[in-house]
C-alpha cells in the first residue's frame, strides 16, 4: 500500500522535478506524515505521542510539528550536516529500529522530499504563506452499480490565497465500512457488496467525506408504486428506489397496535383497548389512535425518560429530590408540548436552588460541574456534536480544535454552586465574575460559538442567554437535526446519524434529505416534538411490517422495514406488570408506580440489568445490547418469579371467573402480552399440562404460559 | 471569656451546653455533664382546632415526671394524662379566640424544661386511618379539612376526595414548619393512578404545597409520603386540604405603624375574604376591593404595636383561613417599587424608607437612588426569605456613576447546624455626601412574580443586640453549666461587648464574659469555615452544692462602650422549634428558665426495646455514665426479674462507658416492660418484645 502511494506521490512531485522549487513544510512535508500514518492517533499523533515524538493529529498544527521535528530532543531528529542521517528519515525507512515499522522506502519520493527539505535548511514556511482553507471531494455522493465496480475520487484543496491544488494523491482515505467498498491510498474505490458507507478524506487538519452507495443490479424495471402518507415516506422510498430496495408490506393491525403503544406510551394496550381497535372498521383508526396516544400522559413519560437519560436525571449529585423534580419538569414540558427551543433555553439559562428550581438540576450533574464538562454535555445533548476530544487535542475526525472547545466552555465560566438552606441543598448560580483558562496558553478564553465568532458579556447580562439564542436559532443547523435524529432513532430504531450524538462531516446521515426535511418542518412549525412524533407514527415507513423481503433483507439503515427493537428496561418492566396485573414496587415510589414514571435514581436491579442509564458524569447513550444477566433474570430472576407466581393479579381474577374457560384464559394471556390470539399449536401446547395433570395443575400451567411468553423474543422485542 | 468554635449545637435543642473542651479553667475538674432536660421529638396530632379539646401524645425522652405543660397563651390549657420516660399524653383545651398558627408550650420536669410548638387550625379535622397505603385502600375525605397523620418508613397515606371542575384546591402539608421531623411529599392522582401533580419541597424548610386546578368533576386522590419513602413513628403532619384561601404574596410586605396602610394580597380563593387581623387582634384590616385574584385592604396599625414580624389572619365572616401571611410592622415609610427602576433610571427614595418590590423576571435588577450626608452610616436590611419567599436576594451598592462600593449576600449560610438566613444586611459608612444607588437582585438571577422583597434603608448608629440561644438551662448542684448566647454588632459597632446573666437563683453564680468584635467561625459539614451572624459566647453558671432545687427565670444582659457612649440591652430569647434544628425564632414567653437539680450518681441508657427470640442471644448495648467517682464495679440486673431470661456480661467496670449485655431466653418468655438497675440507678423502661430477630436495636 505504501509502495503504491509512494509511486503516485513521486509522480505528483515529478512535475516539479526540473524546477526544484523550495518545498513548503506545511504543504509538502506535513501531508507526508499524515498520509504515511505517522500522525494518526494510534501513532505519533496520539495525545502523548509515541516514543517521545509527538506530532499533531493529522497535521492539524504544523507549527507544533515543525518544532517537534527540528527543535525537540536538541534538534537531533534532523541532521543538516548529513541530511540522510536524520532520524526523521532513518526511522520511517526502518533503517534503524522503528516501532512503527517501514512507512516509506529510501529513495521514495516521500524520502526524497524530506531529504530535499532538510538540505534546503529545514525551514518553516515564511509568514503569511498560504494555508489550506477548504478541502472538497468529488463526487460527494454516488451510487455505484455492481460488485467490483471502480470509481476514482478526487480531492481539491483551496488555500487562503485563493489558489487551488489537486490533493488527490496527498490526502489520506479511510472507508467507514470496508466491507462495502475498499479505497486505495490514491483514492480509487472498488465496491465489495451492496450497502452504504462513507469515505473519510483528511489532510492538514481538514476532513471531508464522500458518501458511497452500492447496489448489485441496475434499477428494477417493475419497481412497485408504494403508497405514501407524508414526506417521510416520499424521501425514504425515493432513496429505497435508487437502491433497488422494495419496502416491506404494511404491518397488520395487531402488529401496529402493539408497536405503537410501546413506542408512543411505553406500555401495552389493555384487552379492552385491543378489542376496540381491532373491531373498528374506521379507515382512519390508526391516525386517530396515534392522536389519542400522543395526548396521554404516558407519552410524556416516555420522552421524559429519554431526556432523563441525557440529563442523567436523578443520578449523581441531584439525588432523589432533584431527580424527581427534574423528571416532573421534563414530563410536564413534553405533555404541554413546550416548543423545544424554549425547552432548551430554559435548561441552558437555568439557575437556582436544586430542590425548588427543576431546571437548575441540568447544571448539577456533579457538585463540581466544570465549564468544560458543561460544554461537552451541552454540545452533545443539544447539537449532537461530540466536542470531548477537543478538550485535550484537536478533534481527530472533525474540524473542532482545542480553541473551539475552550471557547465554547467559556460560555459557562460564571457558573457556580453555593450551599443554601440545609445541609444537602445547593444552588446553581452565576458568579459575579468567572473565566475559563485555556490549558495550553494559560490565558483566559473569550466565549466563542462553534464555527462562529467570539462573544463578550455585557454588564447586567447572562451570556448563557446569548448562547441559548445561538443554539436555538433557526439558522443553527445542528439543533433541530440533533433532536430529529433522536426521535427517528426512538421510533424507527436507528438514527439517521449513528451514534445519535456524533454529527460530523465524516459521519454523514444515511438520508440527508430526510434529516433536512424533518428539521425544516420542525423549525417552521414551532419546534413541537408532538408534531414530529405524529408525522413519524403516521408515516407508512413507521407502519411497515418488520418482515424482510428479498430486496431489503440486508438493509439495516434505510428504514425499508420496521426495525425490531429490544424493549427499553422500563417498557419491559411495565409490560410484564400490565400483563400480570401484579404491581411492582420501586424504592421511593408507591406500589404500582410504573417504571417509566420514575426518574433514573430509583434503584432497581431489573431496570439496571436491562439497560437503564448508569451514573456517569459525561453523557452517553443507553446500552441496548443483550447479555447473560438479562437472560438469567428472565429465566429465574426474582422479578419474573414474583410477577408470574404472585397471588391475585389478572391470572387470579381470570381463574376465579367461572365464565372463562381455560382456552379463554390462554387467549387473554396472548392478547395481553402479544396483542394476538394463540394459534392452534400454541393453544395445544399451553393446555397440555392441564390435560396431563388436571385442574390441580391449572395455576401452574398458566404461570408456565406467562413465563414462556415473557421469555419469548416476540414479547421482548417491539416488532 | 469562652468563645465558641465548634461543630455546632442544635442537634439536641434545649440541651444543657456541657463544657467539654471549652470550659478549661472554669471547670477543669468536671466530667461532661448529662443532658437530662426533657426533649420532645414528635407531637401527634401536631395541632388542634380552635375551641377543641384534643388528646395529644408527645414522644421524646426524659419526659417522665412531667410537672406540667404550660402554653404561652393562657387560653390554651394542657392537662397531663400520663407520662413516662419516652412519652407524655395530655389533654389540650384550645380557647375560642386563639388565633390560628403556631403556639409555644413548655414541658417542665424536675431536670429542666423544653419549649416546642403546637399548631392551632381553623378547619374541622380528622385523623388518618391505616391501612391507606394505596389507591385501593384510600381513605375517603370531604374537603375542606385538616388531616393529622404520621408517615412511617415506606408509608403512603392516600386520601380519596371528590372535587368539582374548575375548583382550585390547596394542599398544604405542615410538618417541618410545625416542628415535625417529616420531610414530606404530596401527590395528586387521578382515578387511574396517574400522578397529576407532585411536590416535594415548596417551603424552604422542605414542606410541600400543591395548588390543583380540578380539570373535571370526579374523584381524585391526595397522597402524603416521606421523601424517598423516609419516615418514622415521629414523623407527624397536618394536611390542609380544600378550596381554601392561599396568599402567594403581599405588597407591601410591611406596614407603618400609626398610619393607615393600603395592602394588596395576590393568591387563590381570596374572593370571600372580608377581614384581616394583625396578630392577636392588634389591628383589623378591611377589604376595599377584590379583582382578578388580588385583594386590596386598608389597615391602620396602632402606634402601640411594637415593630417586628407578625402574622396576618384572613377571615371570611367568622371563618378563618387556615394559613396566615407574615407581615412586618415598622416605623418606616413603606414604599412600593415602581416599574422605573433600572440602572440608568433608578427609583429615587428618601431615607429612611422601606421599598417593597418583586424580582419579577429572570435577571431582574431593581435600582434605588438616595442621598446621604458625609459620614452617614446607613443600613440596607432585606427581608424576603424570612417572610417565606423563595428568592435569594443580593444587594450591591454603587456610586451615582455606577462604581461598585460594596455588596452583601447571605447573612448566614447554612453550615451544618445553624439555621440559615439568606437575607442580606449591609451597613455602609459614606465618606462623601451625595447620591448613591442600591441594587437588589436574586443571587441566581432568577425571577418570579412571588419573589417579594422588603428593603429597609435607614441611618444607623453603632449598636448591638443580644440573643439567648436556649430558652432553658439545667444547673446541676456543685457543677458549672453553660448557657449559649449570641451578640450581633449592628451599624458598625467594633468594640467588645460584655454579657452576663442575672436574677439567678440563690446559690447560683454566673460569670461575665466578653464577646470580641469578630463573628464566630464554625466548621460546616465539609470542614469549611463558616462565619456566623454574630459572636457566640457561653455563659458559665455555677450552682453551689447546696443550691436549692427548683426553677427560676433568669435574665440576660449585654453592655458595651463605643465612642464614649455606653449601651446596655436585654436579650431576645430564641429557640429551635424544629426538632431537626433548622428553624429558629423568638419564643412566645421570652423566658430562660433555669432549673437547679441534683446530678445523679449513675445514669443507665439502654435501648428503648429488646427483641428476644427463644434460643437466640440478644445483645443489648447500655450506655453508662458515672458521676459518683466510684471505683467499684457495678452489676446490672433486670427489674423486675424476668423468669426464663438470662442476663450475661452484666458487670460495669469503673471507667466503662458502654456495656453489651447478652440476653438469652432460656424458657418461654412473656412480652413485658422492664428496667435495668445498677445500685440505686434505674434505667428508663425497656419494652421486651418476643420475636424472631436475633438482635435488639435502638
Amino acid at each position: 500500500m505504501i509502495r503504491v502511494s509512494t509511486l503516485m506521490f513521486a509522480a505528483a512531485l515529478a512535475a516539479f522535478a526540473g524546477e526544484k522549487p523550495k518545498l513548503s513544510f506545511v504543504k509538502d512535508i506535513v501531508p507526508i506524515f499524515t498520509k504515511a500514518g505517522c500522525a494518526n492517533s494510534n501513532c505519533h499523533g496520539s495525545i502523548r505521542g509515541q516514543a517521545g515524538f509527538k506530532l499533531s493529529l493529522f497535521g492539524y498544527e504544523p507549527d507544533l510539528d515543525y518544532d517537534a521535528i527540528t527543535k525537540q530532543q536538541d534538534g537531533r531528529r534532523i541532521n543538516k550536516a548529513q541530511p540522510e542521517k536524520s532520524l526523521i528519515l532513518l526511522k520511517p525507512t526502518f533503517s534503524i529500529p522503528h516501532g512503527g515499522g517501514e512507512r516509506f522506502k529510501v529513495g521514495s519520493l516521500e524520502y526524497e522530499a524530506i531529504l530535499d527539505w532538510i538540505r534546503d535548511g529545514a525551514t518553516y514556511d515564511s509568514a503569511g504563506s498560504p494555508r489550506l482553507k477548504t478541502l472538497t471531494i468529488t463526487p460527494e455522493e454516488v451510487t455505484l452499480i455492481g460488485i467490483g465496480t471502480k470509481r476514482q475520487l478526487s480531492a481539491t484543496g483551496t488555500y487562503t490565497d485563493g489558489s487551488t491544488e489537486d490533493l488527490t494523491r496527498k490526502v489520506q482515505y479511510t472507508a467507514n465500512d470496508e466491507s462495502v467498498v475498499e479505497v486505495s491510498p490514491l483514492g480509487e474505490i472498488k465496491t465489495r457488496r451492496a450497502g452504504e458507507t462513507a469515505i473519510m478524506v483528511r489532510t492538514l487538519g481538514k476532513a471531508v467525506a464522500a458518501r458511497i452507495a452500492v447496489v448489485e443490479k441496475p434499477p428494477m424495471a417493475n419497481y412497485p408504486d408504494v403508497p405514501r402518507n407524508n414526506f417521510i415516506d416520499e424521501l425514504v422510498f425515493a432513496k429505497l428506489k435508487r437502491l433497488n430496495i422494495v419496502p416491506s408490506g404494511l404491518s397488520s393491525d395487531q402488529e401496529f397496535l402493539r408497536r405503537v403503544y410501546l413506542d408512543a406510551i411505553g406500555m401495552l394496550p389493555t384487552l379492552e383497548e385491543t378489542k376496540q381497535f381491532l373491531d373498528s372498521k374506521d379507515p382512519e383508526k390508526r391516525a386517530k389512535l396515534i392522536d389519542e396516544l400522543i395526548d396521554r400522559p404516558e407519552f410524556a413519560e416516555v420522552w421524559a425518560t429519554r431526556f432523563a437519560d441525557l440529563f442523567r436525571t436523578g443520578l449523581l449529585d441531584q439525588g432523589y429530590k432533584g431527580g424527581r423534580l427534574m423528571y416532573n419538569w421534563l414530563q410536564k414540558s413534553v405533555m404541554e408540548d413546550k416548543p423545544y427551543n424554549q425547552f432548551a433555553t430554559e435548561l441552558l439559562t437555568a439557575s437556582g436552588q436544586l430542590k425548588f428550581n427543576a431546571t437548575a438540576n441540568f447544571y448539577y450533574v456533579t457538585e463540581f460541574s466544570e465549564p468544560e464538562n458543561l460544554a461537552t454535555n451541552v454540545s452533545q445533548v443539544f447539537l449532537g456534536v461530540r466536542l470531548e476530544c477537543a478538550r485535550c487535542h484537536n478533534h481527530p475526525w472533525e474540524k473542532w480544535t482545542q480553541d473551539d472547545f475552550w471557547g465554547f466552555a467559556a460560555f459557562f465560566g460564571r457558573m457556580g454552586i453555593k450551599d443554601t438552606y440545609e445541609n444537602d441543598e445547593s444552588q446553581v448560580l452565576l458568579k459575579v465574575k468567572g473565566e475559563v483558562i485555556h490549558p495550553k496558553t494559560k490565558q483566559a478564553v473569550l466565549p466563542k460559538y462553534l464555527d462562529g465568532p467570539t462573544e463578550t458579556e455585557q454588564p447586567d447580562e447572562d451570556i448563557r442567554e446569548k448562547l441559548a439564542a445561538w443554539i436555538t436559532s433557526p439558522q443553527n443547523p445542528w439543533f433541530p437535526r440533533a433532536i430529529m435524529n433522536r426521535m427517528v432513532k426512538h421510533y424507527l430504531g436507528r438514527g439517521l446519524v449513528e451514534p445519535v450524538d456524533d454529527f460530523r462531516v465524516t459521519n454523514p446521515p444515511t438520508n440527508q434529505a430526510l434529516l433536512d426535511a424533518l428539521a425544516k418542518d420542525f423549525v417552521e412549525n414551532g419546534y413541537h416534538l408532538k408534531r414530529t412524533a405524529r408525522l413519524i407514527l403516521n408515516s407508512r415507513v413507521y407502519q411497515l411490517s418488520s418482515e424482510p423481503n428479498e430486496t431489503n433483507r440486508g438493509d439495516q439503515i434505510n428504514y425499508s422495514r420496521y426495525s425490531v427493537k429490544r424493549l427499553m428496561a422500563e417498557q419491559l418492566a411495565d409490560s410484564i406488570t400490565e400483563v400480570t396485573g401484579v404491581p411492582e414496587k420501586y424504592p421511593g415510589y408507591m406500589l404500582g408506580t410504573r417504571a417509566m414514571a420514575i426518574p433514573q435514581g430509583a434503584p432497581s436491579y431489573f431496570l439496571a440489568t436491562f439497560g437503564r442509564m448508569k451514573a456517569r458524569e459525561v453523557i452517553c447513550e443507553r446500552d441496548s445490547q443483550p447479555d447473560m444477566a438479562q437472560a438469567m433474570h428472565l429465566i429465574s430472576g426474582e422479578t419474573l418469579v414474583r410477577q408470574t407466581t404472585a397471588e391475585g393479579g389478572n391470572l387470579g381474577k381470570w381463574m376465579a371467573d367461572a365464565a372463562l374457560s381455560n382456552e379463554d384464559i390462554v387467549r387473554r394471556i396472548f392478547l395481553a402480552a402479544l396483542v394476538r390470539e394463540p394459534d392452534r399449536r400454541e393453544m395445544e401446547v399451553a393446555l397440555l399440562p392441564l390435560q396431563a395433570h388436571g385442574e390441580a395443575a391449572r395455576r401452574e400451567a398458566f404461570e408456565d404460559v406467562l413465563w414462556t411468553i415473557f421469555n419469548s423474543k416476540e414479547f421482548l422485542f417491539n416488532h | 471569656m469562652v468563645e465558641l468554635t465548634y461543630m455546632g449545637y442544635g442537634v439536641n435543642r434545649n440541651v444543657t451546653y456541657v463544657m467539654a473542651c471549652f470550659c478549661g479553667l472554669l471547670c477543669a475538674a468536671d466530667a461532661p455533664l448529662p443532658d437530662l432536660a426533657p426533649f420532645v421529638r414528635s407531637v401527634f396530632p401536631l395541632g388542634a382546632k380552635v375551641g377543641e379539646i384534643a388528646t395529644v401524645q408527645f414522644l421524646g425522652h426524659h419526659l417522665d415526671g412531667v410537672i406540667g405543660i404550660q402554653f404561652a397563651r393562657k387560653d390554651i390549657r394542657a392537662d397531663v394524662l400520663s407520662a413516662d420516660f419516652y412519652a407524655v399524653k395530655a389533654r389540650i383545651s384550645v380557647g375560642q379566640n386563639v388565633p390560628t398558627g403556631l403556639h409555644d408550650y413548655r414541658i417542665t420536669t424536675a431536670a429542666g424544661t423544653y419549649v416546642g410548638v403546637f399548631h392551632i387550625g381553623s378547619l374541622a379535622g380528622q385523623r388518618e386511618v391505616e391501612p391507606n397505603n394505596d389507591l385501593a385502600h384510600a381513605q375517603q375525605i370531604s374537603l375542606p379539612t385538616i388531616i393529622d397523620g404520621v408517615v412511617e418508613e415506606a408509608d403512603y397515606d392516600v386520601f380519596r376526595f371528590h372535587a368539582e371542575a374548575g375548583q382550585t384546591l390547596i394542599f398544604d402539608l405542615l410538618a417541618r414548619r410545625a416542628g415535625s421531623w417529616l420531610d414530606g411529599t404530596l401527590g395528586v392522582l387521578d382515578e387511574r393512578g396517574n400522578e397529576l401533580d407532585f411536590n416535594d419541597d415548596y417551603y424552604i424548610h422542605k414542606d410541600p404545597h400543591l395548588e390543583f386546578r380540578v380539570p373535571r368533576t370526579g374523584d381524585y386522590y391526595i397522597r402524603v409520603s416521606g421523601t424517598g419513602e423516609e419516615g418514622s413513628k415521629y414523623d407527624s403532619y397536618r394536611l390542609i386540604a380544600g378550596a381554601v384561601p392561599y396568599a402567594w404574596r403581599m405588597l407591601p410586605a410591611g406596614t407603618r405603624r400609626g398610619v393607615s396602610n393600603e395592602l394588596h394580597i395576590t393568591g387563590l380563593n381570596l374572593d370571600k375574604i372580608d377581614r384581616l387581623v394583625l396578630g392577636d387582634s392588634l389591628a383589623v384590616g378591611k377589604v376595599t376591593a377584590f379583582q382578578a385574584g388580588e385583594l386590596t385592604f386598608q389597615m391602620h396599625v396602632p402606634q402601640s404595636v411594637a415593630p417586628g414580624r407578625y402574622e396576618l389572619h384572613l377571615f371570611a365572616g367568622t371563618v378563618e383561613a387556615p394559613l396566615t401571611i407574615p407581615i412586618l410592622v415598622s416605623d418606616l415609610d413603606e414604599k412600593l417599587a415602581t416599574s422605573a427602576k433600572t440602572r440608568s433610571s433608578p427609583q429615587a427614595v428618601s431615607l429612611p424608607v422601606a421599598v417593597n418590590g418583586i424580582i419579577d423576571h429572570k435577571r431582574a435588577e431593581n435600582f434605588f437612588s438616595f442621598e446621604v450626608e458625609a459620614g452617614e452610616r446607613v443600613a440596607f436590611d432585606v427581608d424576603s426569605m424570612k417572610l417565606g419567599y423563595l428568592d435569594d436576594p443580593v444587594i450591591v451598592l454603587y456610586t451615582a456613576d455606577n462604581q461598585f462600593l460594596a455588596s452583601a449576600d447571605d447573612r448566614l449560610q447554612q453550615n451544618g447546624s445553624q439555621p440559615p438566613n439568606l437575607d442580606p444586611y449591609l451597613v455602609y459608612k459614606f465618606d462623601k455626601a451625595g447620591r448613591y444607588t442600591i441594587m437588589i437582585r436574586d443571587s441566581a438571577e432568577r425571577g418570579s412574580p412571588n419573589y417579594v422583597y422588603h428593603l429597609a434603608i435607614y441611618p444607623v448608629v453603632p449598636d448591638f443586640d443580644l440573643k439567648g440561644l436556649s430558652p432553658q438551662v439545667t444547673l446541676f448542684q456543685g457543677r458549672t453549666s453553660m448557657l449559649p448566647v449570641r451578640v450581633r454588632r449592628l451599624g458598625g459597632w467594633d468594640q467588645p461587648i460584655e454579657v452576663w446573666a442575672e436574677d439567678l437563683a440563690a446559690g447560683v453564680t454566673g460569670e461575665h464574659q466578653m464577646a470580641p468584635p469578630k463573628d464566630t467561625i464554625v466548621k460546616d459539614n465539609c470542614a469549611l469555615d463558616r462565619k456566623l451572624d454574630g459572636t457566640d459566647v457561653l455563659l458559665p453558671l455555677h450552682a453551689a452544692g447546696d443550691a436549692r432545687a427548683g426553677f427560676r427565670p433568669i435574665r440576660l444582659h449585654a453592655r458595651g462602650t463605643m465612642d464614649g457612649k455606653t449601651l446596655e440591652h436585654g436579650a431576645e430569647i430564641l429557640y429551635l422549634w424544629e426538632s431537626v434544628g433548622k428553624i429558629t425564632g423568638p419564643t412566645e414567653d421570652q423566658q430562660v428558665i433555669s432549673t437547679v437539680t441534683a446530678l445523679p450518681a449513675v445514669l443507665l441508657d439502654p435501648p428503648e426495646s429488646l427483641n428476644l427470640a427463644p434460643g437466640r442471644v440478644a445483645r443489648m448495648k447500655v450506655r453508662v455514665e458515672r458521676f459518683d467517682g466510684g471505683k467499684d464495679p457495678l452489676k446490672i440486673e433486670p427489674d423486675p426479674v424476668l423468669p426464663g431470661v438470662k442476663f450475661d456480661n452484666t458487670v460495669i467496670e469503673p471507667g466503662t462507658s458502654q456495656i453489651e449485655v447478652r440476653v438469652t431466653a432460656t424458657g418461654p418468655v412473656t412480652a413485658k416492660d422492664f428496667r435495668l438497675r445498677a445500685g440505686a440507678a434505674v434505667s428508663p423502661r425497656i419494652e421486651l418484645q418476643v420475636g424472631t430477630n436475633e438482635e435488639s436495636s435502638r
